[in-house]
């Protein structure tokens, strides 16, 4: 009887964790349409004293750590706007719905299906989405956002697929593409580390795949190449990514190029400490935020990242730039979001991020007047320079292209906190074989009306 | 001899031994529970990372390490007694389905309060010995102090389990509560406590695993810390047998040695494909477990 019983046991138990490890990888589409029945009105999420914008985010579940604030702080500057009287008269209400990166478990408390998250977005209705977060989680609504005329501004992802002006004419990017950072750190690597030996650890999805491609435009030939899969890398707590480490460490790799999401940074840093093994790192954007890498070390009395190269658009906090300055006083003024913060809380990547686009778009509705449709402000966007954001050099869009920032400079993380500027050449490029050019004209300073 | 113990083959096989010592305690912890109670406990990793957030928080207050590990232990077993009490304590005698249902259930639970309590970010917790690996003539080895230190708390954790199962009354006690409860309950045995202590027993050595793997720096403290290793270590218990604690550990070492030789030479990326391959080649083959002797029981 026993047997028989620990048999069926065994069965159910082994097919609930098939299932749960299935489940992660598939995710359905669901059926669009249902949502805008209410009447809406003429323009919809705009009335005469307030414009409602949302975003799907992670607020909890597996990708919160760190991403958790970067919709908090857009809502900082909309909240300190909206205190300041608004925007043309109107306060800019922003709501945000916990998708958990879409997928279930790891402390989500939230829903995590991003299609019925923006389906309750598309219900208020709202104007715009905003800085949704997420490759695969805003590729699966962008048909149901299209279907809808919904806008679907400065998606919170590096991946080219932002940019598609023919197919998605409301989609747009924010942040620069991948390969337009892999060829500016690829040009610091030839000047910087000439003749060594590259080695190159991508995610393996389009992140990684782009950021290669970047790389080897950028004329970056790495000696072995190894992309490692998040669900491995989940399931094994980072240890899935020791053995490419030690395949790098026998190559003989001086440089090592990370396009890693910070805990497979962190896997990254922590199996070459285990090795000892000390080549010269350089961390993309993405998965270089000094905070976030630190924390798993922090009792080790020792920050692996230290002297590592990354690349960032927007001002150190250690560079002087007026922006800093404003962004505490923006963080210090939502203790609802951000309680603790004071005046010597290090301002970290993900805030800033926030901040950037939470800017942009004030700066968009501004220039659009008192009065416009959603046609008049993609219209508007698509012909728009942002002067008056933080990030180094000026976000722009044009009818074809819909990508965002492409500039940016190189910088050095110099402890758990902080990171300096290499040099404070600003570079540009395209995302394809376009050459990397010193950009001249900066971004200018914080706008009197945002003072 | 030093190029030998920096070989490539001795590396993964060192590396193998630490993290499978992991899935095996994990697995052991799940074989006490079934041995006590017959409950397969989807919650096995989620009760100890919430103890171990409970005793090692106290190292924010400056509390001595090995303190806090002693309030983890007390924190474990009040957990594991009252899940016993409370929620498992209704599900005796009824279908198998329905305490895996619950025990799922509690596991997003317990996942869900941790991250509202202590948030999702990873906290630091110290490694009581250096966990960096030890080097010869230039080359590591492939093990540190630390991981050794993890393969001797294994092996410590599992020759006591077994040391209190068959040279103790308390351990014949436990087994005749597991196997034979009513002639148990006619002999004097409190089967109701023991199978409460079964509970305790196996949070305790879930705890002891937890702080393990959180002390690993990759990864720090978080609410789901324990989610991709009690995959592997259910693993380890299918495949050894849950009925055989040494089984249990046995398996999940090897687990750790085939699964590092995976990852080094094929891909680490099809390491989960492969654990689960052998999840279910093993249950096709010898759907009992490759340790279990108790055949005769069949009825």
């Amino acid at each position: 009887m026993a047997i028989s019983q620990w048999r069926r046991v065994a069965s159910a138990g082994s097919a609930l964790l098939l299932c749960a490890t299935l489940a992660t990888a598939a995710t359905s589409i669901g059926d669009a349409g249902a949502a805008s029945k209410a009447r809406a009105p003429k323009v919809p999420g705009v009335t005469a004293s307030q414009v409602t914008i949302g975003a799907t985010v992670p607020l909890t579940g597996i990708a919160s750590s760190g991403y958790n604030q970067v919709a908090k702080a857009a809502n900082a500057v909309f909240k300190y706007v909206d205190s300041k009287g608004g925007v043309n008269g109107r306060k800019i209400r922003y709501v945000l719905e916990d998708d958990c990166y879409g997928t279930p478990g790891f402390g989500c408390t939230g829903v995590p299906n991003t299609v019925t998250q923006t389906q309750k977005l598309l219900a208020l209705p709202v104007f715009a989405t905003v800085g949704s977060l997420g490759t695969p989680t805003q590729d699966l609504v962008r048909t149901l956002l299209k279907k809808n005329g919904v806008p679907q501004l400065f998606v919170n992802s590096g991946s080219s697929d932002w940019n598609d002006p023919a197919q998605y004419p409301g989609l747009f990017g924010w942040q620069p593409s991948y390969p337009v950072e892999s060829k500016i750190l690829a040009k610091y690597i030839l000047s910087a580390y000439a003749n060594q030996n590259v080695c190159f650890l991508g995610q393996g999805d389009d992140f990684g795949t782009n950021g290669l491609a970047g790389l080897v435009a950028g004329g970056v030939s790495p000696v072995v190449t190894d992309f490692y899969s998040t669900t491995a890398l989940v399931a094994t707590n980072g240890a899935s990514i020791a053995p490419y480490i030690q395949a790098f460490q026998n190559a003989k790799c001086t440089v090592v190029y990370l396009d890693t999401i910070p805990g497979a940074t962190d896997a990254a840093l922590g199996a070459a400490l285990q090795l000892s093994y000390t080549p010269h790192w350089v961390i993309s954007s993405v998965g270089s935020d000094p905070q976030t890498v630190a924390a798993p070390f922090k009792s080790l009395g020792v920050d692996p990242e230290v002297g590592a190269i990354s690349f960032t658009y927007l001002p150190t906090p250690t560079s002087g730039s007026p922006w800093i300055k404003w962004m505490y006083k923006v963080i210090q003024a939502d203790p609802t979001d951000f309680p603790g913060f004071t005046s010597t809380t290090p301002l970290n990547g993900n805030i800033e991020y926030g901040v950037g686009f939470g800017v942009a778009f004030v700066e968009a509705l501004k220039a659009a007047g008192r009065n416009f449709t959603r046609a008049s402000f993609l219209k508007l966007l698509t012909h728009m320079t942002f002067t008056q954001t933080p990030s180094l050099a000026p976000l722009q869009y044009t009818p074809v292209n819909h990508q965002g920032l492409n500039a940016g400079q190189v910088d050095e993380v110099t402890s758990a906190t902080s990171v300096k500027t290499v040099s404070n050449t600003v570079y540009t490029t395209n995302s394809k074989n376009g050459p990397v050019t010193v950009v001249h004209r900066l971004s200018s300073g914080i706008p009197a009306w945002l003072r | 001899m030093d190029s030998f113990l920096t070989s490539r083959v001795v590396t993964d096989i060192l590396g193998g031994l630490t993290n499978g010592a992991i899935y095996g305690l994990v697995a052991l912890s799940l074989v006490l529970v079934w041995r006590a109670t017959r409950v397969l406990n989807f919650a096995q990793g989620a009760m100890p990372m919430f103890a171990t957030y409970l005793g090692m928080g106290l190292l924010s207050y400056h509390w001595p390490y090995w303190v806090c590990v002693g309030v983890c232990l007390v924190a474990a077993f009040a957990i594991g007694a009252l899940t016993e009490r409370v929620l498992v304590r209704p599900l005796y005698g009824k279908p198998e389905i329905n305490p895996i249902v619950v025990m799922v259930g509690y596991l997003i639970i317990l996942e869900a309060f941790a991250a509202a309590i202590w948030s999702t970010t990873p906290r630091s917790l110290p490694a009581p010995f250096s966990p960096i690996d030890w080097r010869l003539a230039g080359q590591p080895v492939g093990l540190s102090p630390f991981s050794l230190f993890e393969v001797v708390t294994a092996l410590v954790v599992m020759g006591a389990i077994v040391t209190l199962f068959r040279f103790t009354r308390l351990g014949l006690q436990l087994r005749a509560s597991a196997l034979a409860p009513e002639v148990s309950r006619l002999l004097g045995v409190r089967v109701g406590r023991m199978l409460t202590l079964g509970w305790m027993l196996s949070t305790a050595v879930g705890a002891v695993t937890a702080i393990l793997v959180a002390s690993n720096f990759f990864t720090g403290l978080t609410p789901q810390l324990m989610d991709g290793i009690f995959a592997f270590g259910f693993i380890a218990a299918a495949v050894g047998g849950l009925d055989s604690p040494v089984g249990a550990v046995a398996s999940g070492i090897a687990l750790g040695v085939v699964l590092q030789f995976v990852g080094d030479f094929l891909n680490s990326n099809a390491i989960i494909l492969v654990a689960l391959g052998i999840l279910i080649v093993s249950l096709m083959v010898r759907p009992n477990g490759l340790l279990t002797r108790s055949t005769a029981r069949r009825v």
